[in-house]
């Protein structure tokens, strides 16, 4: 925890300040408590997320008033609305439910202005529990079931209208209001917080704020000596090592615990160790005190090679980018040697002692994300192991076998226009796919609705299945009908998929639709960047030509349609 | 220089925005361009957190010069 003197001290350091690399996001406060001390926190716990908050001035108590005013021209990243009931200077309007109307009143107020300016995120804070210090004549057990219920109410509705609520109930229970507040402060400067109150607040809504700015960290690759447990297998064996529920032990499972738990909210989890296999196999399998067990990693590879090099083939087998795996080592030295040699890789400090461990990750790991889950995250796991599934099963052909395998993998194709079940994780994966994308456009969900809006838009969302099973939606393609032409905006596909002939298939099915709306050219676009490459040459070696540096045109009056049947399409 | 006294330059420096060498037992409110409201409050919650004290917000109204402050700390702080 850090005191006030000491943020203070960081923020004003020269050094960090001149770091050109941080991204800048505006942030404004509307709080009923003054917020210049939660501000000076938020700012520290920014920078160490590589983001410099730019903090306009706002006046505290006018939550309404300043709603009323903001304009395009302030461009605001962030609005950060907290309502506080335990002040004192309320003690005689005591009343839950009139407060929480005013929350409902804002959150109406919070939607118009995200339907006006869609790139605007807003955080809210739920309703915290009464601090029976400032009022000792309440009805304790009658009021939790009220806060209980208006917070469940503000979840649904923020979930609906897009906006992150932020558990300040929760976070106030975790220190204890004792702890959180300071009415001294509240007395001299109207600021509410301590300390303490101060650091949890501040590091969660910079967790939240990180998630918007950067892209969301796919997979957590883990050593397993001192880290997964104590000791070291190969020196103390299977049941020498240390995980239990007993003294030291305990930590470590509390810690895979944990672990489970980010892989079952859609990480990927990899183990990259100096081990005998074998041994770690045999491990594994007689100690029953493991709470992870070898099948919940997607990908692994214990040997004696340096992890620098193995952490490649773990980022191909699963087919994703470098700079979206978090590696995870208690040893400095291969900690050091990552970084120098793998620099795209996200290499979190370890601490020093094991309970530090689930901090340290959810302080610089990017896995955070409190808004609306899609089930698609939830079936990750479930869905790399199929994809390894089919690559092992894909080594039984030879190179050149390869329309013999794609037939006997049973594609089939599932076809529908973006609609509102599929809307959420279209939005998604227009954000989260880099490598065949061919554009590369991100959109917030409202700006992705004003698009689809705005525009004579035709729309196909793919969803694949094979003989291994459902691998959910995993492309997309919107194209943009002007009079006689056609422009693909965004075509998509997750990466993995790739090497499977969909992309043409889908082609196809587009170009079945729009011959059928009479439209004569259909113009793909292609820009460029450092991950999409693979996407290149995709427009040419399916009959398009190029007529400018981004854009390929086909012309659909001439083009006759090839379809080689290895896939099963059908619409929905 | 007392090391309370060079800590507390620090404060100023921080607060204020002032150049460690402006800062002297003559800095006081009203040569100091930003020591307003609010930052008077943020003076006294990071000399609070540094010095591990707490100032009655009574006596923290007096608080209008370096020199006076570095006084009341002499008188209050544990060395």
């Amino acid at each position: 925890m850090k005191s006030y003197n000491e943020i203070i001290e960081a923020n004003s350091n020269k050094i960090l300040k001149k770091n050109n690399n941080l991204k800048k996001k505006k942030i404004k406060f509307l709080l009923n408590f003054n917020t210049f001390q939660l501000e000076a926190y938020v700012e520290y716990y920014l920078k160490k997320k590589l983001i410099q908050a730019v903090l306009p001035k706002s006046e505290f108590d006018q939550i309404f008033q300043e709603l009323s005013v903001i304009k395009k021209k302030d461009n605001i990243d962030i609005l950060v609305i907290g309502n506080e009931f335990n002040l004192i200077y309320d003690i005689n309007n005591f009343s839950i439910k009139n407060f929480a109307k005013q929350i409902f009143t804002q959150i109406e107020l919070l939607k118009k202005l995200k339907n006006k300016f869609p790139k605007i995120e807003v955080i809210i804070f739920n309703i915290p529990e009464v601090y029976y210090q400032n009022f000792p004549n309440q009805k304790k057990q009658e009021n939790k079931n009220i806060i209980n219920k208006l917070n469940n109410e503000l979840k649904v509705s923020c979930e609906a209208s897009n906006i992150y609520l932020l558990d300040y109930n929760y976070l106030i229970t975790s220190v204890g209001q004792k702890n959180f507040y300071s009415f001294k402060n509240y007395y001299s400067s109207k600021s509410l917080l301590s300390d303490e109150g101060c650091n949890i607040i501040a590091s969660e809504i910079s967790k939240i704020v990180r998630s918007v700015t950067f892209p969301r960290k796919k997979c957590l690759v883990l050593d397993l000596d001192n880290t997964l447990w104590g000791g070291i297998l190969g020196e103390e064996g299977p049941e020498g090592i240390k995980i239990s529920n007993s003294f030291i032990g305990e930590k470590y499972l509390q810690f895979q615990k944990y672990i489970k738990s980010l892989s079952d909210n859609g990480v990927i989890l990899g183990i990259l160790s100096k081990n005998n296999f074998s041994d770690v196999k045999k491990c594994f399998s007689q100690n029953d005190n493991l709470f992870l067990k070898l099948s919940d990693f997607s990908s692994i590879r214990i040997n004696w090679e340096p992890k620098f090099k193995n952490i490649n083939e773990i980022a191909s087998e699963l087919n994703i980018h470098k700079n979206s795996i978090v590696f995870f080592d208690d040893s400095k030295f291969e900690r050091d040697q990552m970084k120098k040699f793998n620099p795209e890789i996200n290499v979190i400090d370890v601490p020093f002692s094991v309970e530090n461990y689930i901090d340290s990750i959810e302080e610089t790991a990017f896995f955070y994300s409190n808004k609306k889950f899609i089930t698609e995250d939830y079936k990750k796991k479930y869905q790399y192991d199929l994809v390894n599934k089919a690559k092992s099963y894909k080594l039984k052909f030879k190179d050149t076998d390869t329309m013999d395998y794609l037939k006997s993998l049973k594609m089939k194709i599932t076809l529908s226009k973006i609609n509102e079940k599929n809307f959420s994780r279209c939005v998604q994966m227009l954000n989260k796919t880099n490598q065949f994308n061919f554009t590369t456009t991100r959109y917030t969900e409202s700006t992705f609705a004003n698009y689809l809006k705005k525009n004579k838009i035709i729309s196909l969302v793919l969803k694949l299945e094979d003989k291994f099973g459902n691998h959910g939606i995993t492309g997309l393609i919107t194209a943009n009908i002007q009079k006689d032409k056609c422009i693909i905006d965004n075509f998509l596909l997750s990466c993995r998929i790739l090497g499977r002939n969909v992309e043409k298939i889908i082609i196809e099915e587009l170009i079945r639709k729009l011959k059928n709306l009479k439209v004569k050219n259909l113009i793909g676009v292609y820009k460029k960047n450092k991950k999409n490459i693979q996407c290149a040459n995709f427009y040419k070696n399916n009959g398009f030509s190029a007529i400018s540096k981004n854009e390929f045109l086909l012309n659909l009056q001439s083009y006759h349609l090839v379809n080689k049947k290895i896939i099963l399409v059908k619409y929905e | 220089m007392s090391k309370l006294e060079s800590d507390l330059r620090n404060v100023f420096k921080n607060i204020f925005k002032l150049n460690l060498r402006k800062i002297n037992k003559k800095t006081n409110y009203k040569n100091t361009k930003n020591w307003d409201s609010l930052n008077h409050v943020k003076l006294i919650m990071a000399i609070e957190s540094k010095f591990k004290i707490s100032i009655d917000p009574d006596q923290s109204i007096n608080f209008i010069s370096f020199d006076q402050i570095l006084k009341y700390l002499r008188k209050n702080v544990k060395h």
